[in-house]
């Protein structure tokens, strides 16, 4: 042990520049803060209460099973995190970019799934899209999956997987979400004749509308 | 053999792909402003010849040319250059682009060896459009340096700001590079210049405002909103708006 510490450090000028350097760079460290990304948005908690981040306030884009973080001074060199909320206390998170507010989208945590895009939601059907990796709002205000996504709906309860948005919806796809909603014919009609993209179709389940 | 099988099979193969083109009808499905002001719909296609000339045209990795029909498949096609055009407009909204993706032909910075300032009109996509100018995006080469140098397209995106010439790169690769865009505004506009500079290179922030214009490159063009408030339009006698 000790022939190390002579080999490392072979004087005591050596060791005391070393430790100089080492406190000047913790320093150096700990003031420049890290530069966090955040979009506006407005959190709904399911206690009822309503975050609302704008201006130099920011809420961090959700990821995976991640807790979304709220930042204070955003874009500053002084920003922080003042809050991290945790998924099983949000109802829903709408986000949206900063120069365009008139287009918000809004995001679910699916327990089992994790923070997911609400493509549709109606109160007997919901379709979500989730993109594992996160996602990204773009100026125009549109919303961008990062890596690859999934679709999947939920009816009552139950999440029916189906697939990446942009595939081709082919003949089993059809049929197996033309049975989910058997109980609305028109629909059902609909869907099977259909053309095009998965999440096309998948977005008319909003038209879902049960016969008793 | 019984050519039977085989034949069937070679029809179920034709009529899949005639089928897959249907099925990509609604996303091929554009309106072409012209420079004149006329508007055609039609369906962008593929066409061997238009491909090559933008492959090997003068201007690069920046589009020169398009090919519209009037149907997704079959029957004839019109070939249009960028200066013929003004923009064309996807009809089908998407989620990354909910008002349709529009592709304008405009000038765009291309500098070349002694020549900065050298702009090709071409084709770029619009990421997002303001009072205040637009947001572009293009692709362009990048050596990867070297002994063994490796050339491959990069994105780069571009603030065009209304009354200026052309549209000049501020971020290449994901990373902030506004070089062009300074000396841009150096020529022609110095209050403009100094006021980029302090709020992207010289304020305690301006490192968070660098990483923010990356996160959302509208944001430089909200900064251009701010400064024209107190400020005039930037006027550039070259600029077609």
């Amino acid at each position: 042990m000790k022939r190390l510490f002579r080999t490392l450090l072979p004087s005591p000028r050596i060791t005391a520049c070393t430790v100089v350097l080492l406190f000047a760079l913790t320093f150096v460290a700990d003031s420049a803060a890290r530069l966090r990304s955040g979009v506006c948005g407005r959190v709904y908690m399911t206690s009822g209460e309503i975050i609302t981040a704008c201006d130099s306030m920011r809420i961090s884009v959700p990821k995976k099973n991640k807790k979304p973080e709220i930042i204070n001074k955003a874009y500053t060199k002084r920003n922080e995190i003042s809050r991290r909320i945790n998924p099983s206390e949000v109802d829903s998170l709408v986000l949206w970019a900063v120069s365009s507010p008139e287009h918000p989208h809004t995001f679910r945590f699916i327990p089992g799934q994790g923070w997911s895009f609400v493509a549709e939601s109606t109160p007997r059907i919901a379709v979500y899209c989730i993109a594992p990796k996160g996602y990204r709002l773009s100026g125009n205000g549109g919303l961008w999956m990062v890596g690859k996504s999934r679709m999947f709906v939920i009816k009552d309860g139950i999440v029916h997987e189906f697939g990446k948005p942009n595939q081709k919806a082919d003949k089993k796809f059809r049929r197996r979400l033309a049975a989910l909603v058997a109980d609305d014919p028109e629909l059902a009609q609909y869907i099977e004749s259909a053309v095009g993209r998965r999440d096309k179709i998948l977005r008319s389940l909003r038209l879902y509308n049960p016969q008793k | 053999m019984n050519p039977k099988p085989l034949f069937i099979l070679l029809v179920a193969a034709a009529s899949s792909h005639f089928a897959a083109a249907d099925d990509n009808a609604d996303e091929k499905h554009v309106q072409v402003v012209t420079a004149s002001g006329d508007t055609i719909e039609g369906y962008i296609r593929s066409d061997l010849k238009t491909g090559l000339k933008n492959l090997f045209s003068k201007t690069g990795s920046i589009r020169q040319y398009i090919n519209v029909g009037e149907e997704p498949k079959g029957g004839e096609t019109q070939r249009f250059s960028a200066p013929e055009v003004k923009e064309y407009r996807f009809l089908e909204p998407t989620e990354g682009y909910p008002e349709g993706a529009v592709c304008v032909s405009t000038e765009i910075n291309a500098p070349r060896m002694f020549k900065p300032m050298n702009c090709v009109r071409g084709f770029a996509w619009e990421l997002d459009r303001r009072e205040s100018g637009s947001v572009l995006r293009w692709d362009v080469f990048e050596n990867s340096g070297g002994r063994n140098s490796v050339s491959y397209l990069v994105p780069a995106v571009g603030l065009k700001f209304k009354g200026a010439r052309a549209a000049f790169i501020v971020k290449l690769n994901g990373k902030f590079n506004d070089m062009m865009l300074v000396l841009y505004l150096k020529k022609k506009y110095p209050e403009l210049k100094e006021a980029w500079d302090e709020y992207y290179h010289k304020s305690p922030d301006a490192k968070a405002h660098r990483k923010e214009l990356v996160d959302n490159p509208s944001t430089g063009l909200m900064f251009y909103e701010e400064f024209l408030r107190t400020n005039a339009p930037l006027e550039d006698e070259a600029s077609d708006d």
